[in-house]
């Protein structure tokens, strides 16, 4: 098999990994900045009598992490030097208790508008303030990033599945005399087939490392690619891949390759 | 070795080449001719012995193989057990010609020291050991079928079937391969099927011969 067949096979399965590498490297991105504003992010809940977070646990949509008591007396102590004896002992009798709740993920809007309900369904509670009009824009537009990009993967690996198949079809087109002669002595096809299958493994492991290293390229090279205002966001931690990465990249490389190869194969079994 | 019984043979499953056509059993160490006009289904008869054409009807056992319905399994066992020389050589164009005479042994699960030592001996009976590492269409036509016929002998088949194993050689290399199928028979007992135009003249062994006519087989 020349290069030339090689590169065939390997160019459209290089351009669904790296499309698989950009969807990996969007989706740590969401997450780690999920997280990091999630542990910014609380609701604020006032309540005419204690909260109890027996309470909030039994409410669907809440994936509770904690809940903060606001010290009263903190409150009270800010004020007393502005209130008189009988204002202050009114304000410490009415006065309700205050409540940070944090999440262990972060709401989507819809979710907020839905937390905010249930939580007033709660006895005692008077107010809940979830901040929505603050809920992160960045945030939304990452997770809108994520859907298009997951799309284009699927998209792409159909589109690369079909590639891969045809040119799959076009070198069993080219080893037709070879398989022939080889059934006619009896071998099976996948005997026959053996230069095919070396050459689609071959291709995908060399697909596999041939996008590891891009990725390393631009994760060492990240200032050449992103503007500094981008860098913020893609921290250049989020690249670095972890082993399971690595070795999804050659997985999912090879089965592809193999599928399509095999799949031909079975078409073209001894009759 | 073959026993052929009421043998209907169809390319299209419509039009019968040959029908209910019998022939008295071949046996070890026969050589047998098939002869007949162009058409007539010389050739389709000798491909059913290995199951390339698919048998219509009738009973037809090949190396104890029954083939009617042949399964996939029965086919490579059979095309294991025996050597085939084809007009137009099929060899296969990528490998060289030693690699061409080992393909029967690698499918027959023969180590590549085997194969190739066995292939060594072989290219010097066929007298090419000087050709070993050379690719078929360096070699002219009658080397080329030589070739063919150390491939078909490579495994030690007890049958070796040819379909007009001489039709594109000139006189000279067809002796030289009529030769070789003759001392198959003769020393290593392996019967021979082959399919021609025309049987050599003095041919020098005892033979039989098949000769299909109007889709049936008659033995003279």
């Amino acid at each position: 098999m020349s290069l030339k067949r090689y590169i065939s096979f390997s160019a459209p399965l290089i351009i669904m990994l790296f499309t698989f590498a950009i969807y990996i490297s969007i989706s740590k991105i969401v997450t780690k900045y999920e997280q990091s504003i999630n542990n910014d992010y609380s609701i604020i809940v006032v309540s005419a009598t204690p909260l109890l977070e027996s309470k909030v646990k039994e409410l669907s949509s809440i994936d509770l992490k904690e809940i903060v008591h606001l010290k009263r007396e903190k409150i009270l102590k800010d004020l007393k030097s502005d209130l008189s004896t009988g204002s202050y002992k009114l304000l410490e009798k009415r006065l309700p208790y205050f409540y940070k709740i944090h999440l262990n993920k972060f709401p989507t809007s819809s979710l907020l508008k839905q937390i905010k309900i249930d939580l007033k369904t709660i006895s005692g509670i008077k107010n809940v303030e979830t901040f929505s009009k603050d809920h992160d824009n960045v945030y939304s537009l990452l997770l809108l990033i994520k859907s298009i990009t997951t799309a284009l993967f699927i998209s792409i690996i159909v589109f690369t599945f079909l590639i891969m198949v045809n040119q799959v079809k076009i070198w069993f087109y080219e080893h037709q005399e070879r398989l022939d002669i080889i059934k006619l002595h009896g071998g099976s096809i996948y005997y026959g087939a053996k230069p095919i299958i070396k050459t689609a493994f071959i291709s995908s492991i060399f697909s596999s490392l041939f996008i590891i290293a891009i990725i390393i390229t631009i994760k060492e090279n990240l200032s050449i690619f992103f503007t500094y205002e981008m860098i913020q966001i893609i921290n250049t931690n989020l690249t670095v891949y972890t082993p399971l990465e690595v070795f999804s990249v050659f997985f999912i490389s090879i089965v592809l390759s193999l599928i399509t190869v095999f799949g031909i194969l079975i078409k073209h079994r001894i009759k | 070795m073959i026993l052929a019984s009421d043998i209907t043979l169809s390319y299209d499953g419509v039009k019968n080449i040959i029908q209910n056509a019998s022939f008295a059993p071949i046996k070890t160490k026969d050589f047998v001719f098939i002869t007949g006009s162009s058409g007539s289904g010389k050739s389709t008869l000798l491909k059913s012995f290995y199951s390339d054409i698919k048998l219509k009807s009738g009973k037809l056992l090949v190396n104890k193989h029954k083939l009617f319905n042949i399964s996939n399994k029965n086919l490579k066992s059979l095309r294991k057990s025996i050597g085939i020389i084809y007009q137009d050589y099929k060899l296969i164009k990528e490998y060289t010609v030693e690699e061409n005479i080992m393909l029967p042994l690698k499918i027959n699960g023969y180590s590549d020291k085997i194969a190739l030592a066995q292939a060594h001996k072989l290219l010097k009976h066929v007298k090419l050991a000087t050709k070993g590492k050379v690719y078929p269409e360096e070699l002219s036509g009658g080397e080329q079928q030589r070739v063919a016929v150390a491939r078909a002998l490579s495994h030690n088949p007890n049958l070796i079937l040819a379909d007009e194993p001489t039709g594109n050689l000139d006189d000279e290399s067809a002796n030289i391969i009529w030769d070789l199928l003759k001392k198959a028979n003769e020393q290593l007992n392996i019967t021979i099927v082959v399919v021609t135009h025309r049987i050599p003249e003095n041919f020098g062994l005892s033979f039989r011969k098949l000769d299909i006519a109007h889709g049936e087989i008659y033995e003279s």
